[in-house]
């Protein structure tokens, strides 16, 4: 896991737990925040698509795992593509430009993959009551419609919530593991 | 990280037969993936509803894996692990602590089981994350019944999917075992 984030050319300091909890969760805030917006606008039709990128988006800016950028490594372990042609003027005006990162910047020690696979096996009962949950609304849908028309759930607003379920599961299973990395990781110690 | 070395008389310590029965398992997985909507529009008979029967069917399935449970093929995930310390007796009367440290002591798991459960773990999610994606498209699909049939089939199918990878990736991966001495 990496101790600083590099935002727009600018370091942010992410060594104590504190200030990598409340990223996470104010990323969490945000997500709740925009998938509200998305339900109150269209019932999440035409926001949900925004919705899966803005999550690819604050992988890439801010969690990392899936890809080179975050403050956790890439899961898999590969370092970003790169081309051998210069850095454009504009990369270098924003200040976003980097220099080709060091093997130890995406490549994870035993340890470190110890922590990945934990942290997805934590993850993974959570997406697996979340679906439980998804399911249970499926079902009801079929065989107990007279519940759903009890509590004002018509068949269509029944589909529209289980696609801003669905949705917000996939929003989770991109990020849970990446944020329990965050949450959990002690304080980083100051290099000596 | 296996529990059984054989079962229903088939021997399992050898990983090619563990793989054809994981190959078994996913073609009942799928045939009831395939089914299970047909089985929705049924009428219920004088056993009850087909649709519920097979539902029963996949949760024994399920069962018989492991994973959850003491007694399937793959050790219980969720049993004490070298981190977790001692467990709490107080409150316990003698013969109440001995039957649950015997219960522990069967469901422990050490620290290459921890490792084995991690990783197949990862490797599981990475495909279930994917395959959460046809959900999506299957959730935002026509509100009438015949689609709710199917989506509740494709959620249905998805949740099997989750329960049973782990399990399959372990059954699949693990070597030969050795000869008990």
């Amino acid at each position: 896991m990496r101790a600083e984030l590099v935002f727009l050319g600018r370091r942010v300091d992410m060594a104590a737990q504190r200030s990598r909890r409340t990223l996470v969760v104010l990323i969490y805030a945000g997500f709740a925040a925009l998938l509200a917006w998305s339900w109150l606008a269209d019932h999440c039709r035409t926001g949900g698509v925004y919705l899966i990128f803005a999550t690819l988006l604050v992988n890439r800016l801010f969690l990392g795992g899936h890809y080179f950028g975050g403050l956790v490594k890439p899961f898999n372990g590969k370092g970003p593509r790169r081309s051998q042609a210069m850095p454009s003027e504009l990369s270098l005006v924003l200040r976003i430009y980097r220099p080709e990162p060091e093997e130890s910047e995406y490549r994870n020690d035993e340890r470190e993959l110890d922590q990945r696979n934990s942290a997805h096996y934590q993850a993974y009962y959570v997406l697996a009551v979340a679906l439980l949950v998804l399911w249970e609304l499926a079902n009801l849908q079929v065989h107990l419609p007279r519940i759903l028309a009890r509590i004002g759930l018509t068949a269509e607003l029944a589909v529209s919530l289980l696609g801003a379920g669905t949705l917000a599961a996939i929003i989770v299973a991109f990020t849970l593991p990446q944020a329990i990395l965050l949450w959990t990781e002690p304080d980083m110690e100051e290099e000596g | 990280m296996i529990n059984k070395r054989s079962f229903l008389g088939i021997p399992l310590a050898r990983r090619s037969a563990r793989r054809w029965l994981v190959v078994g398992f996913w073609v009942l997985i799928l045939a009831f993936a395939v089914y299970f909507p047909l089985l929705l529009r049924m009428r219920p008979t004088f056993f009850g509803l087909p649709a519920n029967w097979a539902f029963q069917f996949a949760l024994l399935l399920i069962s018989l894996l492991g994973g959850h449970d003491r007694r399937g093929l793959v050790r219980d995930f969720h049993g004490r692990t070298p981190e977790e310390g001692p467990a709490d007796y107080s409150f316990m009367t003698p013969d109440d602590i001995a039957a649950r440290k015997e219960a522990e002591s069967q469901n422990r798991l050490d620290e290459r089981d921890v490792r084995l459960r991690n990783a197949a773990h990862y490797r599981a999610y990475a495909a279930v994350r994917w395959i959460a994606f046809l959900v999506v498209f299957a959730a935002m699909t026509d509100p009438s019944l015949d689609f709710a049939r199917l989506r509740q089939s494709l959620v249905l199918l998805l949740f099997l999917i989750i329960q049973t990878l782990p399990q399959s990736i372990l059954l699949w991966t693990e070597p030969d075992m050795e000869e008990p001495q």
